[in-house]
């Protein structure tokens, strides 16, 4: 009852358009099944008329069949393009809204789930899902229509000699279906030892240098080749099961054909059926007992796929970032502070866990186009203050004022246009250097984009590259050095043009040179902004005009 | 001679072991093969008896039915059996080679140079390895065996055609070049439209993740919408490419069905003319219509096993270039002559790509017990030092000594037990905290490795987790700060208990606190070793015994810390800088 109602909410993606694919499915299958039919007719009528030397209507009987069974071909191809581009387009739907959900979710999800991980699982979910839609149920409902279609002709021809088919290919699918189990649970133990070799060779290539300095590399590799002959030994079992079920299935086939012929000459002399009728059945039995044999077949790869389809809907009902996290947003903000402090930090207290609480009752004030650096050793909240600023957690008492506006009313859109960010690792799209820095402005000018990329230091290193701006920085960009990828993050922190600068231990991981470059562009920063930076480095505290040293 | 590759060393000519693990077991495939025969027999034989059984009746005389059926009983059996030991002997055959395939490439990459695991891309392409063996195994269970049963029918059924008319032969030889010719063109246009998908598919999915990475600077600068903008244009046009693929797959299903189609029509009323005419009976007509079907089947499907195989091979060529790659050199000799100097080089110089020297006549040694580190700007050669030092890398000129002895008549393995190597990149295996330690030293009791955790720092940071020392890292666990990972790496090597401590910029990725208490725990250790240091930064390294400064592959300076600072070289300008 779940799975059916999961199933019905899967077609329900396709919205109205479900029509045309459950159209599709069923013409493409009749269209397909009902060339065969044609086919075989063709067969018949040949042997007929061998059979009884009438050759008039020959040339007749030949055109009226190919042309039958072009027909067929056609309403195939119509309805297949309907069916494959309908399932494409609810693979597309899916995906979009996916897509819409995943960079919408409030903060911690990221970081309570391994960030790129969740992702990764997900599109092999959406994918299995997709699947559902691009053959899955096709497959498991296909082999009934076809079977249906041929049915029809073959009962007309002679019932008899297809009543005993019937028979004997019930007899097959119970031999089938008994050897589903066994096989299963050998394919799964076999699989299981495979999955671990494959992650043990996996292990050696990765951890290479590791594999090679230690004993215990060597070791790895004596462990795989004693587990390759394990794998041998169990592969045994399913050998012997194969073996059976293709014996089965060939013998069972051909002793069927002979029987079946020898029982159709049979019927022939003694005038139940005619040849021709024989011939066509015998060419439609091959097309029919394979669809016979799918018979409820792929019932168990849909349902497996219908779980998938579970693991994205529950993703698609995780909650969104709130629009505010107060739920008190006023419409208009924009009213402009009288306050002395340009920011001003009022008794915040934050923990991520009730019993232990990472920020007590803090208060800082900043002046307008004051610099300050917030140190402290690591763990005792300073990254987590620069998440508060950014507005990525609601705070659990207290409140943050910039210019007069309050945390507690701004929407968080707003708040996160007031601050130009600069994390630690300073993380790059796989897109062109122009793309990344733009990111800052999506409305700036390729000058405006050069102009903040000269005041971040980077100007010089990009004209330098083949491609220049165009240049594609690679995944995570890691064609870029860690300098020039932190200042290439400058850049794009220059470009917003926000009234904060957000610093976090933005220079922590760069040699001294690019130290240097990085802490000439941050000078150029400063003048009318407010920098926030938290740092530990001295060379980098030094840049502020007061330092505020962060105790838990 | 195959299985001898583990124990022998240096350079081997070429040879294809693809070919010669199949030959191994060539005897299972030939039985296979026999077998595969005899049942496209059993069906010509089951065939012609129906043929001359509808002659028989239209003739008018009375069919014996009780004859025919001791004879098929008989066939069927015989089927049976044929087809069950087919199918052990092809599994058998499969399996077989692929174990053997499997060993000698484990073995193989252990013993490879190490160049292909460069940092240049290459390890990438090692790592498609394991879905080159997975199609490899494909290769053998199912193309290989298609291929022999397609063709030995085909052959056995054109043959069995021949024999009824070898008029009707000719006809049908002469039409299916034609569907040979299409199937093809058709195979290959589908598959370069499957690749595309999958691109295209590959880059939604890339960005997907790139966002996900990067959520904390999108949502920082308010990108949501840009992003999503983004993703729905790829995914617009990967439907509209499926749209595009419909449509050709489609058509082209349809002229092929209609191809295969004709030479049936041909064939049939040839045939049926071949009856008029009295040179083929109705019995015979009936049987060459039944045997039609396999026939045309074996026909079409086999140049598709072809391209199937043809693809497969790519991955097997792959896999052979790997195996006939040379291996890493090694000598014999077990130990050093000279206990004094743990390490010396004498004019080296190395590259990487020609005329883009790294090192350029490098010349030191240092003391058993003694402290060294490196310092100077990236890509000076600090790591390049680290890679000759740990043999991964040959010299091109020049000679370096280990305990004396030249590095190259050591036995490879003999001489990386010396050393143990605290790496810049940590590779942590996806298995428990405490496996990854005892990786550094597989005898270790578990008392051992608590005691390197505590010297290494991390202990405590273990204890700390839910499940201590079993907490599973990676993928599938908890994933580590830079820091953590680091000082698990310490630790295994600290196990190791190695006479000389290779350390490449060990506190990198650690704050100030915690570089500090690493940084006692190496200087604990280093008191009874060799312990040489490439530094990241050179407040770590004011006490050991001698700094090398390197700049553009040579070595500029030495001396202690002190000392250079004096010398006001380029020592003591970098030191300068860092202080300020």
């Amino acid at each position: 009852m779940k799975t059916w109602k999961l199933f019905l909410r899967t077609m329900k993606v396709m919205g109205k358009h479900c029509k045309v694919y459950l159209a599709g499915i069923f013409f493409m299958s009749t269209g397909w099944a009902a060339f065969s039919v044609m086919a075989s007719l063709l067969m018949k009528n040949v042997v007929d008329a061998a059979q009884t030397g009438e050759t008039g209507h020959m040339l007749m009987i030949i055109v009226v069949n190919v042309v039958g069974g072009i027909l067929s071909l056609l309403i195939y191809r119509r309805a297949a393009i309907a069916y494959n581009v309908e399932a494409k387009r609810a693979y597309g739907t899916i995906s979009k809204m996916l897509f819409h959900h995943e960079v919408r979710l409030p903060y911690s999800y990221y970081e309570n789930h391994h960030s790129g991980d969740f992702m990764s699982k997900l599109s092999y979910d959406l994918e299995k899902m997709g699947s559902i839609y691009g053959s899955r149920f096709r497959r498991t409902v296909a082999p009934l229509l076809h079977v249906i279609v041929f049915l029809i002709p073959m009962l007309i021809l002679s019932w008899q000699i297809t009543l005993c088919l019937i028979g004997v290919n019930l007899v097959m699918l119970a031999i089938n279906g008994a050897m589903i189990n066994p096989m299963r649970k050998v394919s799964k133990q076999l699989s299981a030892t495979n999955g671990k070799m494959t992650e043990k060779l996996s292990n050696l290539l990765q951890g290479m240098e590791q594999a090679r300095m230690y004993a215990s590399g060597k070791s790895t590799v004596e462990q795989f080749v004693s587990e390759t002959e394990v794998y041998e030994k169990q592969n045994n079992k399913k050998i012997f099961l194969t073996a059976c079920l293709e014996s089965c299935n060939s013998g069972f086939r051909m002793l069927c054909i002979l029987m079946f012929l020898l029982l159709g000459v049979y019927f022939v002399s003694e005038g139940i059926t005619t040849l021709g009728a024989l011939t066509a059945i015998y060419s439609l039995y091959g097309s029919f007992s394979f669809q016979f044999l799918q018979l409820g077949r792929y019932i168990p790869e849909l349902i497996g796929c219908l779980t998938n389809a579970q693991n994205i809907f529950d993703f698609l009902e995780e909650e969104e970032e709130p629009e505010c996290w107060y739920d008190r947003a006023v419409a208009e903000v924009g009213r402009s502070g009288e306050d002395k402090n340009f920011i001003d930090i009022r008794n915040i207290t934050f923990d991520y866990r009730e019993d232990k609480p990472l920020i007590r009752d803090y208060s800082l004030g900043i002046e307008k186009g004051e610099s300050i650096a917030v140190t402290g050793p690591s763990g005792c909240g300073k990254s987590t203050l620069s998440k508060l600023l950014l507005g990525l957690y609601p705070l659990k008492s207290g409140d943050i004022v910039v210019d007069g506006n309050s945390y507690l009313e701004m929407r968080n859109r707003e708040i996160r246009e007031k601050i130009a960010y600069v994390p630690q690792e300073p993380y790059l799209f796989n897109l062109s250097i122009k793309e990344n820095i733009r990111m800052g402005n999506l409305k700036a000018t390729d000058e405006e984009v050069i102009e903040a990329a000269k005041a971040a230091n980077a100007h010089e290193f990009i004209e330098k590259l083949e491609e220049g701006y165009d240049t594609n920085v690679g995944e995570r960009g890691n064609r870029l050095s860690g300098g020039q990828r932190q200042r290439i993050a400058i850049a794009r922190a220059i470009l917003k043009n926000a009234p904060i600068v957000l610093l976090d231990e933005a220079t922590s991981a760069l040699d001294n040179e690019s130290e240097l470059l990085v802490n000439e562009s941050l000078k150029g920063m400063k003048d009318g902004k407010n920098i926030i930076m938290i740092a530990h480095r001295p060379s980098t505290i030094a840049l502020a005009d007061r330092v505020c040293a962060f105790v838990e | 001679m195959v299985e001898n590759i583990f124990e022998e060393r240096g350079e081997i000519m070429r040879k294809n072991y693809f070919v010669r693990c199949s030959l191994r077991y060539g005897v299972y495939f030939l039985a296979a093969l026999l077998l595969s025969y005899l049942l496209a027999r059993i069906t010509v034989r089951g065939n012609t008896v129906i043929g001359q059984a509808v002659d028989t009746m239209l003739s008018g005389a009375k069919v014996q039915f009780q004859e025919f059926i001791g004879l098929f009983v008989i066939l069927t059996v015989i089927g049976f059996a044929a087809s069950f030991f087919k199918s052990v002997l092809n599994s058998k055959f499969s399996i077989k080679v692929q174990t053997t395939y499997k060993k000698l490439v484990a073995k193989k990459l252990y013993r490879l140079e190490y160049k292909y695991f460069d940092a240049n891309g290459s390890a990438a392409v090692i790592n498609k390895m394991n879905a080159d063996i997975a199609e490899i195994d494909m290769l053998l269970q199912e193309t290989l065996s298609e291929i022999c049963t397609c063709a030995v029918e085909l052959i056995t059924y054109a043959v069995y055609i021949g024999t009824l008319s070898w008029k009707l032969l000719l006809v049908m030889l002469i039409t299916y070049p034609i569907v040979l010719a299409f199937t093809n063109y058709v195979a290959k246009k589908l598959t370069s439209l499957r690749k595309v998908f999958r691109q295209k598919t590959d880059s939604i999915t890339e960005i997907a993740q790139d966002c996900v990475s990067g959520i904390l600077v999108l949502r920082s600068f308010g990108a949501e919408d840009y992003f999503q903008g983004k993703l729905e244009e790829a995914t617009e046009a990967l439907v509209e490419n499926e749209e595009k693929r419909t449509r050709v797959s489609n058509n082209a299903i349809i002229v092929r069905k209609v191809l295969q189609w004709l030479p049936n029509i041909i064939c049939a009323v040839y045939a049926y003319v071949l009856v008029r005419q009295g040179n083929l009976s109705v019995g015979e007509l009936l049987a060459f219509i039944i045997i039609l079907e396999p026939f045309v089947g074996a026909f079409v499907g086999l140049p598709f096993c072809f391209v199937d195989a043809r693809e497969r091979m790519v991955c097997v060529k792959r896999v052979e270039q790997i195996l006939n790659e040379k291996d890493e050199v090694s000598g014999t000799e077990n130990a050093g002559v000279d206990k004094d100097i743990a390490i010396s080089f004498t004019d080296v110089s190395f590259q990487y790509v020609e005329n883009a020297k790294v090192l350029k006549g490098v010349s030191f040694a240092v003391k058993t017990g003694s402290s060294v580190a490196f310092v100077g700007e990236s890509g000076g050669g600090k790591s390049t030092i680290f890679h000759i030092l740990c043999g991964f890398y040959p010299v091109m000129s020049g000679k370096y000594a280990l305990y004396g002895r030249t590095f190259t008549d050591w036995n490879v393995e003999a001489a990386r037990e010396k050393m143990a190597l605290v790496s810049q990149n940590v590779f942590l295996f996806p298995t428990s905290i405490r496996e990854n330690v005892r990786y550094g030293n597989e005898q270790a009791t578990d008392e051992d490795i608590v005691e390197a955790c505590k010297n290494a720092r991390i202990h405590d940071f273990i204890m700390s987790l839910p499940e201590g020392y079993d907490t599973i890292v990676g993928e599938r666990g908890i994933l580590l700060s830079g820091g953590e990972r680091q000082r698990i790496s310490i630790a295994r090597a600290f196990l190791k208990n190695a006479p000389i401590l290779l350390l490449d910029e060990p506190t990198s990725a650690v704050d100030v606190e915690t570089e500090k208490l690493i940084q006692e725990a190496i200087d604990g250790l280093s008191k009874s070793r060799t312990c040489i240091t490439i530094a990241h930064r050179l407040s770590t390294i004011r006490n050991v015994d001698t700094i090398m400064v390197l700049k553009d592959g040579l070595i500029v300076e030495q001396g202690s810390h002190e000392e250079l600072l004096n010398s006001d070289g380029v020592y003591a300008g970098m030191y300068g800088k860092e202080a300020q």
